[in-house]
């Protein structure tokens, strides 16, 4: 160590003392309950806590046996890849169409106004979001099923018909996300050249022509990496507003590997499963990160890392 | 104001047309009004039906319950009956005073910690920093997950009391990194130096320089966890057991659930059938009332925060 790492070490003090606190909590809060992934081998016992309970009995893999045996588990696990698929699918390219008008509107009130609304929804909570999605949709009083009666047809339980729940979903994270979504596009829009567009339009170029051969180009770095991040959100759906949604009823379709988690292991006390669940899950996700990074870095040379 | 654009342009035609202008320069501005209209048009129905659903919800809960499958824009029988009892119940009000606890608690612990966080690690030339800069990155990427969090927040005694809700969520790494970021690239490095050579410590140069440099930053992050904490439902959920620390959004939630009943307990259940029956409201009503009291505080704010909340976006993603 040379001095000068020595005087800075003496300088910093009182830095390290207030990293103390930050670090504290990351090592209580983040890397505990790391280690407490071991639960997911061990047959826990209430009494005993995480450390003093016993190792899984006759198989340390005994919990992941038996999820992987259970032919419930892959329902779920299919239900999670069906619904990330879809949501990703449809809710990832909305907001880019979105920023793309926004980007043709002039400066003004209506662009300033429309867009500030765009973005409210993102802020309410996911009770109130399900709640009034809920109330949109209710048999009896909802605008849905009024307009539908008043087409003269029998009015829909949505929320309790399984083949409705993965359209709702997805609409209901398309309202709550998508206006916040352009935001970071609208921003890497904002870094064009103007005079591309002027030399385009000396050339003869319309604004549909425009928005394809310069704005798409331009922000097609942001789209590479913002879904490299959003892949793992091919597993990772939002699990509040699926707790919320789903019913016993349409289980069979909304039943995800996070409410499943919750519910085997928080609701039915299963600490161990739950775990073992949990972490067979993350594996599956991180390994899915990995290899969309990896394919990118391939195919367009783009990495987050 | 895009109608008056409208009309400039339609008046450049006219013109134009007088003039006897080439036809293909004609066609181009006609076209471009015309897609000018497409789009304003486009966004104009994207906005209303992104905050129609606030309308709809807002003007069921002020109508007279019999009414309520006829509203579609405004309310049928107005009445705010609904208002008035939602408010006159206890597990309401004990529910907004939580709410206003855990978050003001909450946003407290939040920014010190983060603070304390961001704050050293912006200075580049700290021994140490970037070994905290990784072992804080991995928790990113590697977490233990629901469970284990629970059995530790169990094992701590935090379990049913206000710690279980702000003291696990102290730390947003993604807020600390926009804080840090700013430190890093805002923060002239000469004041510092100067101020270091003037003898004030790195104490002082917090208090003294960094944090009235970083007003908006801050006031972005505060943001984003006063949001958070406001809207949190979910670890309230698995962590209090007594329905008198609910905060009202797990009110909401439970009444949403359970459409009124449990909420409300038997006495209550039995007291609200009475007094419904002179009034104009059912549960329905009643949740909906509710989700409009709990959205209104953030629709309120929202307008003023805005770009706060832009601007914390925009300087999080410079760094991913």
């Amino acid at each position: 160590m040379n001095s000068f790492t020595k005087n800075n070490i003496k300088r910093g003090w009182i830095l390290y003392i207030m990293l103390v606190f930050p670090v504290v909590w990351y090592v209580v809060f983040c890397y505990v309950p790391m280690g407490g992934i071991i639960v997911a081998f061990k047959d826990y016992n209430v009494y005993r806590g995480i450390i003093e309970s016993p190792w899984s009995s006759e198989d340390i893999f005994k919990h992941f046996k038996a999820f992987l045996g259970d032919r419930y588990f892959w329902e779920v696990l299919l239900n999670t890849f069906i619904i990330g698929t879809v949501n990703t699918a449809i809710n990832f390219p909305a907001p880019i169409l979105l920023a793309l008008m926004f980007n043709e509107l002039k400066d003004g009130p209506f662009k300033r106004i429309s867009q500030t609304v765009s973005y409210l929804p993102y802020f309410i909570s996911t009770v109130a979001i399900v709640s009034i999605v809920i109330a949109m949709l209710s048999p009896s009083t909802g605008i849905v099923n009024n307009i539908i009666k008043r087409f003269g047809a029998e009015p829909i339980n949505f929320i309790m018909e399984p083949k409705y729940f993965i359209p709702i979903y997805v609409l209901t994270n398309m309202w709550k996300n998508i206006g916040w979504g352009t935001i970071i596009y609208i921003a890497s829009m904002s870094n064009v050249n103007p005079e591309l567009y002027e030399a385009a339009g000396i050339e003869g170029a319309g604004r549909l022509r425009k928005m394809w051969h310069i704005t798409l180009p331009a922000i097609k770095p942001t789209i590479v990496i913002l879904l490299i991040l959003s892949m793992p959100g091919i597993l990772a759906v939002d699990f509040e507003t699926i707790l919320l949604l789903q019913r016993p009823q349409t289980y069979s379709v909304s039943d995800v590997i996070p409410t499943y988690v919750y519910r085997k292991g928080l609701l039915d006390s299963r600490f161990d499963y739950g775990t073992a669940l949990g972490l067979f899950f993350s594996i599956v996700n991180m390994g899915i990160i990995y290899s969309s990074n990896k394919f990118s870095k391939k195919a367009a040379d783009i990495s987050i890392w | 104001m895009k109608n008056d654009q409208f009309v400039n342009n339609s008046i450049v035609i006219k013109k134009r047309n007088k003039g006897a202008i080439n036809t293909s320069k004609k066609f181009k501005v006609t076209t471009d009004t015309l897609f000018n209209i497409i789009i304003v048009a486009i966004i104009s129905i994207i906005s209303v039906s992104l905050l129609y659903p606030f309308i709809y919800v807002i003007s069921v809960s002020l109508s007279n319950y019999k009414l309520a499958a006829e509203v579609t824009f405004y309310p049928k029988g107005l009445t705010f009956d609904a208002y008035g009892y939602i408010f006159s119940l206890k597990n309401v009000q004990s529910g907004y005073l939580n709410t206003l606890k855990y978050t003001f608690t909450g946003v407290f612990i939040n920014m010190i910690m983060t603070i304390l966080c961001a704050y050293p690690l912006s200075k580049k030339w700290l021994p140490g920093r970037t070994a905290v800069n990784i072992f804080i990155l991995v928790t990113m990427y590697f977490s233990g997950g629901l469970i284990p969090l629970y059995l530790l927040v169990d094992a701590l005694g935090m379990r049913n009391t206000m710690w279980s809700l702000v003291v696990p969520a102290a730390i947003s790494t993604w807020n600390m990194i926009i804080v840090r970021t700013y430190f890093l690239n805002n923060i002239p490095s000469e004041i510092e130096e100067s101020c270091y050579i003037d003898g004030a410590n790195e104490l002082r140069l917090l208090v003294n320089i960094y944090l009235p440099l970083s007003k908006p930053i801050l006031a972005t992050i505060s943001l984003f966890y006063f949001i958070g904490h406001w809207n949190s439902w979910f670890m309230p959920s698995i962590f209090l057991d007594d329905s008198s620390k609910y905060p009202i959004q797990l009110v909401l939630r439970n009444v949403m659930v359970t459409s009124g009943s449990s909420f409300l307990g038997q006495s209550q259940a039995a007291e609200l059938g009475k007094f419904m029956k002179n009034q104009e409201i059912d549960v329905n009503s009643l949740n909906n009332a509710l989700t409009i009291a709990v959205v209104l505080p953030i629709i309120f704010i929202y307008p003023f925060c805005q770009k706060y909340f832009i601007k914390g976006v925009m300087i999080g993603s410079l760094k991913g």
